[in-house]
């Protein structure tokens, strides 16, 4: 039975879209869809919803006639009651023209994030708040203050005209790698939720890969979004598995070279991106047949390129890892303790630093640093996963 | 739609700018100018003399208050404006960053106000 959670994840953008597209009243649309979620959950513990979407859609539509009808009679006099006959080219669209909105680029890059997990995603304010590291109220804020920005510079749901694209469609793609990421190494830890997300970003991914044909930037983010999305069956079981321990036989090799496929073709369109680099770095883990087979020079090489288009404390964190494969101890602790100040929050950071400490044998620093890393952590199952090696230390 | 995109660069940078670099300046404005009025996209713009000659008016229980200089002390200052109608802001921030002076200070696009 699909589960609750991805059933909303799946069709609420498109839902909203729609509903949005023909009642052109944001509130109210919301409103109806909160209640056509609550009717759905009802549902999905008894029996499975086909035909989500049009589900959905139809139950939210007769709570917004019932309101009207019964709090502005007059108007619902006027209104078209028919049902209007949607093809799933015009949801496509109206999805399409719902995302562009949420990033455009008049948008602070947090409040376009804040807004598509809201109404492409169907996220409470509540959750979304706590994924965006805020405070409900200041999400609230947010979300109101971009609410009055998009009605103050009529932004429409239309899609961006052919000259306005390349700007608009770059913006959209930086948000859906970021939704992405926060599906996959997000700091919720519940498998359920970040599954859902990551399904979702791809599927509007690829619906932006047909859209726009021949964008190489969409493409490779969508052929790096698969190489680790393939990994979800060997990494999300109860917990969290990391990529050294994955049983590489339950990843999803389809996806794998459907995801080669559409790097290599990437690379034909045009000068590679950082979403190129990033991809043929997944890349490479995925054709290694064990973690210790993995081409470690070819990443560090790999990551001189990345870094070479933008800093990002993470990218030399990833590198630092690459090095210590090879044996580069010494480097990978200059690198490490050249980014301390940027990632001093940072779980990830902490543990990379106490596995370099470990086998240069600094025990008693490696303990500090995995115990730092275990009170950083949100993650249930790499907490545990902490505590366990932290027990082996001793 | 009407859109006011307010100019601002630094009086400390377009001071230092010699005879030539200025006059390659206005001349870009010129054309820039010209080409937003052969678009229809031009309703109105004019650019300021220096904040220095600026003078805040502020009205505090019925008494007049006024300040020598700009309201905020910042470190690029309002240089002029237009006024332009754009079809959507899409539109309006590809012409504003059309504007010569947002290569090296920034353009405020906001859009105008409208009493129904």
């Amino acid at each position: 039975m699909q589960s609750f959670e991805s059933v909303i994840r799946t069709t609420y953008g498109t839902a909203f879209a729609v509903l949005n597209k023909r009642f052109h009243d944001i509130q109210q649309v919301e409103d109806a869809l909160q209640h056509a979620c609550m009717k759905a959950f009802e549902r999905s513990q008894t029996e499975n919803i086909f035909n989500a979407k049009a589900w959905l859609i139809k139950v939210a539509t007769n709570h917004i006639l019932d309101e009207v009808k019964k709090h502005k009679p007059d108007y619902f006099e006027h209104l078209d009651k028919a049902d209007p006959i949607e093809t799933a080219y015009q949801y496509d669209d109206a999805t399409l023209g719902l995302i562009f909105t949420c990033c455009h680029p008049s948008i602070s890059q947090e409040n376009q994030l804040a807004l598509c997990l809201k109404w492409v995603m169907g996220f409470d304010n509540t959750s979304i708040a706590r994924a965006l590291l805020v405070s409900d109220k200041t999400l609230e804020q947010r979300i109101t203050r971009t609410k009055r920005k998009l009605r103050a510079n009529s932004i429409d749901f239309s899609l961006p005209t052919q000259s306005h694209l390349p700007i608009r469609l770059n913006a959209v793609i930086k948000v859906l790698y970021l939704m992405f990421n926060e599906g996959y190494f997000g700091s919720s830890g519940r498998i359920l939720v970040s599954n859902a997300l990551c399904k979702q970003a791809i599927y509007l991914m690829r619906l932006i890969c047909r859209t726009y044909r021949g964008n190489a930037s969409s493409l490779a983010l969508l052929a790096l979004m698969l190489f680790i999305q393939a990994r979800a069956p060997a990494r999300a079981t109860e917990k969290i598995t990391l990529l050294e321990n994955q049983d590489r036989s339950k990843w999803d090799h389809p996806m794998v070279e459907e995801a080669d496929v559409l790097l290599q073709k990437s690379l034909k369109l045009g000068r590679p991106t950082s979403y190129h680099i990033q991809a043929a770095i997944a890349g490479l883990h995925s054709q290694a047949s064990h973690y210790q087979a993995t081409d470690w020079q070819q990443i560090i090489l790999l990551y001189d390129k990345l870094l070479s288009y933008e800093y990002s404390p993470v990218a030399i964190l990833n590198q630092s890892v690459a090095l210590m494969q090879v044996g580069s101890w010494d480097k990978a602790e200059d690198k490490l303790l050249s980014i301390q100040e940027n990632l001093r929050n940072y779980a990830p950071y902490y543990i990379a630093l106490g596995y370099l400490y470990k086998h240069t044998h600094r025990l008693k620093a490696a303990t500090h640093s995995l115990k730092t890393a275990h009170s950083l952590s949100k993650n249930a199952s790499e907490k545990e996963h902490l505590q366990e090696q932290l027990q082996r230390l001793r | 739609m009407q859109y006011l995109c307010l100019i601002f660069e630094s009086e400390a940078l377009a001071a230092q700018r010699d005879e030539q670099a200025e006059a390659a300046l206005i001349e870009e404005y010129g054309k820039f100018t010209d080409d937003i009025e052969a678009t229809g996209n031009h309703i109105g713009g004019e650019a300021l003399m220096p904040s220095e000659t600026a003078t805040t008016v502020r009205v505090r229980n019925g008494e007049t208050l006024t300040t020598d200089g700009p309201f905020a002390e910042t470190k690029e200052q309002l240089g002029g404006y237009y006024l332009i109608e754009a079809a959507t802001l899409d539109e309006a921030i590809s012409i504003a960053a059309k504007i010569p002076s947002a290569k090296d200070g920034c353009v405020e696009v906001r859009p105008v106000m409208k009493f129904e």
